[in-house]
């Protein structure tokens, strides 16, 4: 047993030593098809992430905190509840998947206290276990215990990769994003309290969805992360809702899909977690409301946010 | 818990130093903390379904006793029949209710009744076909007394959800498993690294071929419609190499985990594609189940001079009931019947066949004409099989079937990848030059010296973790 140990031992230490060299060494070369699990070195968050996450950690006692991917921080514009009073935080980043969303949650819902949960739900966002918002989350965020939760949850050697560069110190001085301290990046403007408003039209980008896409299932891990999640909300005894937003015509005719399919979609996957408001029923945007495909533009969002106003209003109390 | 997760990693390495520290005259301590360890491993993928393999594991318990100790051949009969019934009903309910619902339906339809009944919600608790099938395996061999009931219930637990074998078998004979249970076992350091060696390779396998491979099969099974025929036959290549590495790779993985605990699995896949005709290739491939039908169902069945139709009808049945195993569609029974028939064939012609297999016992290091025309004759059977395997319904098959004849121009697939031919091509490499031994690693790199089979090892590893892919799969089999 002895003999087995100290092999065994010495065979991890080779093998880490020379993971950890390899790498540092294809994070700094130009090889891209040895990339395929080891972060962008010029790595620029789509959304604000680094902006987000610190306003994050320095806020306290809000009355509504809205979950999800990137159409949480661009579809709910929180100036529209700020000016009844409420104090709204959205906690997105891009491409969320509910399993990251289920940390997130762990890590602020205590710390920020809300009166109300909002949580974006998407059925695209149930259909891959891709660990892009988790790499972009640790390259952004404080370190945290958290950290090595979101791994363990994800396990991809791509988030892997990042914790490591991260941890070695390799990638803080490559956020752009943190080094400029810009509000407005390429016609995106970051709000207080994490909206990312844009006031441009332009539905040619179709974030690399496929067609195929729509015939796939959802995957276990984001089925059992979801109910995870509204598990915990429940042990919180926090107020939640779980809403889908508006969705963009164009997107509907890329995926062949009709808007009553895809509303009923919704329904087979969310209705039965908890209070389910889908946008959809009641709201049909023109193309001119969204950014692009998927997302809502400033006007888009200003009309979502006083939709749900009412509805928050009924969830929380109006004061 | 995936086999290829951090938390099997960190599951695993506890349970191996606990047991290994446990002193072997302790044995049951050792079993009492496999047992543990195996529901917890189950509870991890649905808690709820730990009571339902506890159940089955007590009828079949009790069912074993009560055969061997009863007094007549009538009662035996009778135990028997209670555990068979009870132990395929479950099966029944959980894997095949609805398709019998929707198939009544169907029929009905078809005769002109308009018909609308709802189909169950029910989820599927994943390796019951496999428990079952072990619990089965003792019953029937306690009652032809072929094996003598065991009065230790921790032991017969065991026997049944041994953790690596729990979800996708390999599907284990009491005769087998059962004695090496009981047994006491020292530690062995070779055999422990030998099975360091065998769960690399099927690591390897799974990470690195199949995970590679389901998203590019995804794309172009799930719209057949929308592919060109040369697409589809690629995407019928790439799934066969897929459903190959993904069901060895675990297998692989199951054998040397359990040999890293000082037991010994038995056999799942022989190299198949490496096969001398179609009949080698089917009896190589998920070995453990073809030798629960040929002991349980061929063997009592056929007699010496039981007749050559006979033979064949009973291998057609076996058949049958083996695509039926893997799940509730037709196109599982259509790959059963297909598979008989290419068995049945290449048992007509193996008189031809026997010159290539003569050549190819030869222990050779480059493949010959004979055994690279076998090679391609396999892939394309198990490719054809393939299309009706993945696809959920006959419509889709036709679809398929139809791009590849309606559609077919010279053309480069798409969807091609190179990086991933060559390592399919890399992993048959190292399959052909171990495909005489125990497993792939078995004796690659044995007369080595250390730092260079250690840099293979490392080479492996590294391969995996530069071309792991970011989203992982689970295994195929979990379904069946």
């Amino acid at each position: 047993m002895k003999k087995l140990v100290f092999r065994f031992a010495c065979f991890v230490s080779l093998f880490v030593a020379l993971y950890l060299l390899s790498t540092i060494v294809i994070y700094y070369s130009p090889l891209q098809f040895l990339k395929t699990n080891i972060p962008n070195r010029k790595y620029k968050s789509a959304g604000f992430t680094a902006r987000r996450l610190a306003e994050a950690d320095t806020t306290r006692q809000v009355d509504v905190l809205i979950l999800g991917s990137s159409l949480a921080y661009r579809n709910y514009d929180t100036r529209v509840f700020d000016s009844v009073g409420y104090k709204v935080f959205t906690l997105g980043t891009s491409s969320q998947k509910p399993s990251t969303t289920y940390i997130l949650a762990k890590r602020y819902v205590n710390q920020m206290k809300p009166r109300l949960v909002i949580l974006d739900v998407n059925p695209l966002l149930l259909l891959r276990d891709r660990p892009i918002d988790v790499v972009d989350i640790l390259l952004n965020s404080s370190s945290s215990i958290y950290d090595l939760e979101l791994i363990w949850r994800e396990t991809s050697v791509m988030s892997i990769n990042a914790f490591l560069l991260k941890s070695l110190g390799l990638t803080h001085s490559e956020i752009i994003e943190k080094k400029e301290q810009r509000n407005t990046i390429n016609g995106d403007e970051y709000i207080k309290g994490g909206y990312v408003f844009t006031d441009t039209t332009n539905i040619t980008n179709t974030f690399g969805l496929n067609k195929e896409l729509i015939a796939q299932k959802p995957t276990n891990l984001q089925m059992r992360s979801l109910s995870c999640l509204i598990d915990y909300l429940e042990t919180q005894n926090i107020n939640f809702l779980l809403v889908q937003s508006p969705f963009n015509s164009s997107v509907l005719d890329f995926l062949h899909l009709d808007r009553e399919k895809a509303i009923q979609m919704g329904e087979n996957y969310f209705a039965h977690l908890g209070h389910y408001v889908d946008a959809n029923n009641k709201l049909d945007f023109p193309k001119t409301s969204f950014r692009d495909v998927l997302h809502l533009n400033g006007k888009g969002a200003e009309q979502f946010s006083e939709f749900l106003l009412p509805i928050v209003k009924e969830q929380i109390g109006g004061e | 818990m995936l086999f290829n997760s951090i938390h099997f990693l960190v599951f695993f390495l506890v349970i191996f130093m606990i047991y290994w520290s446990i002193p072997k005259e302790n044995g049951r301590c050792r079993n009492v903390l496999l047992l543990f360890a195996s529901y917890y491993f189950y509870a991890q993928w649905d808690w709820r379904f730990c009571f339902l393999l506890l159940f089955s594991t007590v009828l079949d318990f009790v069912s074993g006793l009560l055969i061997a100790n009863a007094s007549s051949k009538v009662r035996k009969k009778w135990w028997l029949w209670t555990s068979i019934c009870v132990n395929v009903g479950f099966l029944m309910y959980f894997k095949y209710v609805n398709f019998f619902i929707d198939s009544f339906v169907d029929l009905l339809t078809t005769l002109g009744f308009q018909v609308h009944v709802n189909t169950l919600n029910i989820v599927l608790p994943i390796g019951i076909s496999f428990y079952t099938f072990h619990g089965l395996s003792y019953v029937l061999d306690v009652y032809f007394g072929k094996f003598k009931a065991t009065g230790d219930f921790v032991n017969y637990a065991l026997f049944v959800c041994f953790f690596p074998m729990l979800l996708a078998g390999p599907i284990e004979r009491a005769p087998h498993l059962l004695p090496q249970i009981t047994s006491t076992h020292a530690f062995n350091y070779h055999k422990v690294v030998d099975g360091m060696r065998q769960f690399l390779w099927g690591l390897f396998k799974k990470v690195i071929i199949a995970d590679n491979c389901a998203p590019l099969v995804n794309r172009i099974f799930d719209m057949p419609e929308q592919q060109s025929g040369m697409t589809l036959i690629y995407g019928a290549f790439l799934f066969t190499f897929q459903v190959y590495t993904d069901f060895s790779g675990y297998s692989d993985m199951a054998l040397g985990t359990a040999r890293m605990l000082g037991i010994e699995l038995m056999k799942n896949f022989a190299t198949p594609f490496f096969a001398k005709d179609l009949a080698e290739f089917v009896g190589r491939w998920h070995i453990s189940l073809s030798t629960w039908f040929k002991y349980y169902i061929y063997k009592p069945a056929i007699k010496a001079n039981s007749s050559t139709a006979r033979k064949y009808f009973f291998v057609f049945l076996i058949f049958l009931i083996s695509g039926f195993w893997h799940g509730a569609r037709w196109t599982y029974i259509f790959v059963g019947l297909i598979a008989a028939c290419f068995v049945i064939l290449a048992l007509l012609i193996r008189g031809s066949a026997k010159k290539i297999m003569a050549r190819s016992e030869r222990k050779n290091f480059i493949p010959s004409i004979g055994n690279l025309v076998a090679i391609g004759l396999n892939l394309t059977a198990a490719s054809v099989l393939s299309i009706l395997f993945r696809n959920e319904n006959l419509y889709k098959t036709g679809l398929y079937f139809h791009g590849i004849f309606t559609r077919l121009h010279v053309q480069w697939p798409s969807y091609f990848s190179l990086p991933l031919a060559f390592l399919i091509f890399f992993m048959l490499t190292i399959e052909w030059f171990g495909r005489y031994d125990r497993h792939i690693l078995e004796k690659i790199g044995m007369g080595w010296p250390n730092s260079l089979r250690w840099g293979f090892y490392l080479i492996l590893l590294l391969l995996m973790a530069l071309f792991m892919p970011q989203e992982q799969e689970e295994f195929i089999y979990f379904q069946f």
